[in-house]
């Protein structure tokens, strides 16, 4: 059983989130405000942590550092600020995920889910294969040509492979459209339109959560391409 | 305590005592003056009708009466006389006796008087009868000669005879009146008159001739020896050789006196005449000597006791005006710190002020003047002038002090130069001159000034050679003045246009500007201090409201958020009713959509208000169109819109931020998807432009609007202008502005044009550098 401690001085966003959690099987612990979410913590074996970060009285931020003192378990904040600024220094302190106010449920879910998993498969990947290449929760596995996110099994279309392929062996690198194109198509690119970028814009459909805010492949704007090194 | 005694201003009755006092020596210092000078004159009378007036020269006190220029002005008048009474015995005489019948050839005597009577025959007459004709009056033709002859028989013709009567009446005139001086000289000159004794010795045809008044005997004496006798018996002596013109003195008398004495003289002082002249010993005979030796005498300790007044006098005089001068002035103020004060009568114009006092001064130092020469012409009596003297001289000081210490005070306190009359016309008039320039018409301003100009120079160039060059400099002059003004006056320009190009913070030097310049720039200064008020409220207004913005905005995302959650809770209960899935799915379209409205919001007022921070990178404006039309892949094709690309295959390096380009990227291709007639066909055109030099990269999107598009391309940028449009459809109607703005701020330009239905956005960006391929 999965423990997961819900913090939000707004009663029904916690009480929302708790029915979407509980569908999926995980055990909901509440909280209203960061003092109470740091006393659960002592006292109940929580495994990850959905948090607002404006609340009265210990705000968010304060109470996230106080859990990074004795803790390293994920939190993910819930916030109503946008900002970049916000995100940065969020995930700066020590946050695992950020996700914006107001949210779409599915996607609160699925990024819990894929932070428990990080956080219990941590460790447990041992004796792998040369062909097999990993960043984060993605694994491609070369000779099976299987792709996993976070376990789950992804359907990808030959070219897609062969992107996603080049781009996990130079994880950090950025690759443009052309400089991809001559890769795989191995010919010259000229009127290649953009068709290497709708083929990203479908890989990313399929390995990330949200598409729009992607944690693998990642846009490069104005210069290309690139798989974020985990 | 001893030096801030000395600095002490004096009370006002001790100034006044001072000055009573300056003014007390004063009167005794002049009153002193005049005793001692109308003592300094004493006037001798002599018998022989002659009054001398001797002024004691100061230099001369210490000198012996001998040495003194009285007593030789004295011995000099009394030989004058002696020589002039030996001439007349000389005629008169023979043998030192009065010779009634000696006979005078009238001739000769006139021609002793009147030159050019030489050819005249001699006609003798006795002395008796022309001295008895010159004091009665004679007719010529009844008196015979000593011949017994009229006069006709000796003249040749009536011409002759009419010189012989003038020579007649001539010698018959000359010799009465030389008789009547011989008559009253006789005593003085051989009585016991006169000190001064005198010894001629005259050579005749018989041998020798010798006058005296002295009791030294005539005889056959040598010329060394009676000068050594006399130089014995005598106070002073002289003694001349007319012939060599030698002198040999004790006396200042000079040989050259000695000749002018006995010019003319030559017919009595024959060749070989020997003179001597003495003053006795100790004075005996009481004359002139005796009376001015004796004067001067009683007056000497006098004099000199007096001479201790002036200087007394003229000391205390001094150092009373010099102590009131030093403290004239002072006075403590109410922390008892010494300050400079002036009277009221101090704001008199200096320049009339002195002007009276010289008047009166003047007057007073010429009725001085006055008094003195009639003093000395012997019309007033001696014992008035030191009065007279005294009165002028306290007036004097009365009228000369009050101005001598409204000077003071003016020195002191600085207001010296302020209080003239010339600093006082000088201000009204610039003030005048001013008031005339700046108030007055343009018309005056310009054309007077100009005229003076023209005048100036047409005077100086009708002066001649000199006026061209003045003329020439005046003019040079004005050029150069002319140039400052023009130049300050470019300064003020520059200081416009740097404002003008948002520099409000700029300020015009004011310091060396003048006149008109000055007003401009003061005005430019001002405008320029209110425009950078304006930005500054402006910008923290902006600042506000962009804050009050963005914190509503989370205040509203939180019960947002639980309305979205809860219509898509509710959405997962099964619920068969068609109407009510209808419903929910409204309102979760709407939550959705004013999520997307109240995202807008933030941004586009951040955006706005300047308060986004841009990351400036070198970036691929090509690239980045390319990444962004993929992103919309799906939903263009989910409209049936065709994508017609034209995208040049080099890159497009610009500098902008990329995910803020990423943002206009996907507003302007996402307002294409929203509005845009399904079926139709977007365009996308990106191109390399010179423009002015400059290499500019430009992306063109064209596109044919589904609604009728009614409002000016400028107006649909602006934020919340589409009112109706925006309600209808599901854009929020701020994503051209925040892209306009976007791209302002990257230095980039946009622009929307509408062509009927036909919709373009242009945006153009600098080129980074050159085409790199």
């Amino acid at each position: 059983m999965t423990n997961i401690l819900v913090c939000d001085d707004e009663k029904e966003i916690v009480d929302a989130i708790e029915i979407y959690l509980m569908q999926e099987g995980f055990q909901v612990f509440k909280a209203y405000h960061g003092q109470e979410a740091v006393e659960s913590i002592k006292k109940n074996e929580i495994h990850l942590v959905i948090m607002d970060i404006m609340m009265p009285g210990t705000d968010g931020i304060r109470t996230a550092m106080k859990i990074r003192e004795t803790s390293s378990i994920p939190i993910i904040f819930l916030s109503a600020k946008s900002q970049d600024a916000d995100k940065i220094l969020g995930l700066n302190i020590g946050a695992d995920d950020y996700i914006t106010k107001p949210f779409n449920p599915l996607e609160l879910v699925a990024r819990v889910k894929s932070q428990i998993r990080r956080y219990t498969m941590l460790g447990n990947i041992a004796g792998e294969k040369e062909k097999i290449y990993r960043a984060g929760g993605l694994l491609i596995n070369d000779d099976t040509k299987e792709v996993t996110v976070e376990g789950e099994p992804v359907k990808l279309t030959p070219i897609e492979y062969n992107i996603l392929c080049l781009l996990i062996k130079n994880q950090g690198r950025v690759f443009s459209i052309e400089q991809i194109y001559e890769q795989i198509w191995e010919e010259e690119a000229i009127g290649a339109d953009n068709t290497v970028a709708v083929h990203i814009r479908h890989i990313r459909e399929k390995i990330e959560i949200n598409p729009k805010e992607p944690r693998y492949l990642k846009v490069v704007w104005g210069v290309g391409y690139k798989l974020e090194k985990q | 305590m001893k030096k801030a005694e000395g600095k002490r201003p004096l009370k006002s009755g001790v100034r006044e005592l001072l000055i009573f006092i300056e003014r007390l020596f004063l009167v005794i210092l002049s009153v002193t003056l005049a005793l001692i000078f109308t003592n300094s004159f004493f006037q001798v009378s002599t018998p022989y009708g002659t009054t001398y007036h001797y002024g004691i020269s100061p230099l001369e006190r210490e000198k012996e009466f001998e040495e003194k220029e009285i007593f030789k002005s004295l011995l000099l008048g009394n030989m004058e006389q002696l020589v002039h009474y030996a001439a007349i015995s000389h005629r008169l005489e023979t043998a030192g006796e009065y010779d009634g019948k000696k006979e005078i050839d009238i001739t000769q005597y006139a021609a002793v008087t009147q030159e050019g009577k030489e050819k005249l025959p001699a006609v003798t007459y006795y002395l008796d009868d022309l001295i008895a004709w010159g004091n009665y009056g004679f007719e010529h033709h009844t008196y015979k000669t000593g011949e017994n002859k009229e006069l006709m028989d000796y003249a040749s013709s009536i011409e002759e005879y009419e010189v012989l009567k003038e020579c007649l009446m001539l010698a018959a005139e000359n010799l009465f009146e030389n008789y009547s001086k011989y008559i009253s000289f006789k005593e003085y000159c051989e009585g016991e008159k006169t000190n001064v004794k005198y010894y001629f010795k005259i050579p005749t045809e018989t041998g020798e001739l010798c006058y005296t008044n002295s009791k030294l005997e005539a005889g056959e004496k040598k010329t060394d020896d009676i000068t050594a006798l006399i130089g014995k018996e005598s106070q002073r002596f002289i003694f001349f050789d007319p012939d060599k013109v030698q002198i040999n003195t004790n006396t200042h008398i000079s040989a050259k006196q000695l000749k002018g004495l006995f010019k003319g003289q030559e017919e009595v002082f024959a060749q070989g005449s020997k003179i001597w002249f003495w003053v006795e010993k100790d004075y005996p005979i009481a004359d002139s000597f005796q009376t001015v030796k004796k004067q001067l005498e009683e007056l000497q300790p006098y004099l000199q006791a007096l001479e201790i007044v002036v200087f007394i006098s003229a000391l205390g005089g001094i150092l009373s005006l010099f102590i009131v001068t030093k403290k004239e002035g002072r006075a403590f103020n109410e922390e008892g710190n010494i300050i400079y004060i002036t009277k009221k009568s101090d704001s008199f114009p200096i320049e009339i002020w002195t002007l009276l006092v010289a008047l009166a001064e003047g007057i007073l130092l010429y009725l001085i003047f006055i008094l003195l020469l009639q003093f000395k012409k012997g019309n007033l009596e001696p014992a008035i002038i030191p009065v007279f003297i005294g009165i002028l001289a306290f007036t004097g000081n009365e009228l000369g002090i009050r101005w001598y210490f409204s000077l003071i005070r003016r020195k002191k306190a600085g207001s010296f130069w302020s209080t003239t009359l010339l600093y006082l016309g000088g201000k009204r008039g610039r003030e005048f001159i001013t008031e005339a320039y700046e108030n007055g018409s343009l018309l005056f301003r310009t054309w007077i000034p100009y005229l003076i100009f023209l005048m100036g120079n047409l005077i100086l160039v009708l002066l001649g050679l000199g006026g061209v060059l003045g003329a020439l400099l005046l003019d040079i002059l004005i050029g150069v003045f002319l140039y400052q003004r023009k130049h300050q006056l470019e300064e003020i320009v520059e200081g416009i246009e740097r404002i003008t190009e948002g520099d409000s913070g700029y300020r015009i030097d004011t310091a060396h500007l003048k006149g008109d310049n000055l007003r401009l720039a003061i005005a430019v200064n001002s405008i320029g201090k209110g425009i950078r008020q304006a930005v500054e409220t402006s910008m923290k207004d902006e600042k506000l409201k962009t804050d009050l913005i963005t914190n509503v905005s989370h205040d509203i995302k939180t019960p947002l958020t639980s309305i979205i959650t809860y219509v898509d809770l509710l959405k997962r209960e099964n619920i068969t009713n068609e109407k009510a899935l209808g419903y929910l799915e409204i309102l979760d379209n709407k939550s959705q959509r004013l999520k997307q409205l109240i995202d807008d919001l933030v941004e586009a007022s951040k955006i706005s208000s300047g308060n986004i921070t841009l990351k400036r990178e070198k970036i691929n404006f090509a690239e980045l169109v390319k990444q962004a039309l993929a992103e919309f892949d799906e939903k263009l094709s989910q409209k049936q819109l065709q994508l017609i690309c034209k995208i040049p295959q080099y890159a497009m390096m610009i500098e902008a931020d990329s995910s803020q380009l990423w943002r206009v990227m996907e507003n302007l291709i996402s307002n294409a998807c929203k509005y845009s007639l399904s079926g139709t066909r977007i365009y996308v055109e990106m191109e390399t432009r010179e423009e002015t030099g400059n290499q500019k990269y430009q992306f063109l999107m064209k596109n044919i609007s589904e609604s009728f598009l009614e409002p000016e391309s400028e107006e649909l940028t602006e934020r919340f202008m589409r009112g109706d449009l925006s309600r209808q459809t599901e854009g929020s109607g701020l994503g051209l502005s925040i892209a306009k703005n976007l791209v302002e701020a990257m230095e980039g330009s946009f622009k929307i044009e509408v062509d009927g239905d036909l919709f373009k956005a242009v945006v153009v960006f600098n080129a980074y550098e050159k085409i790199s391929r």
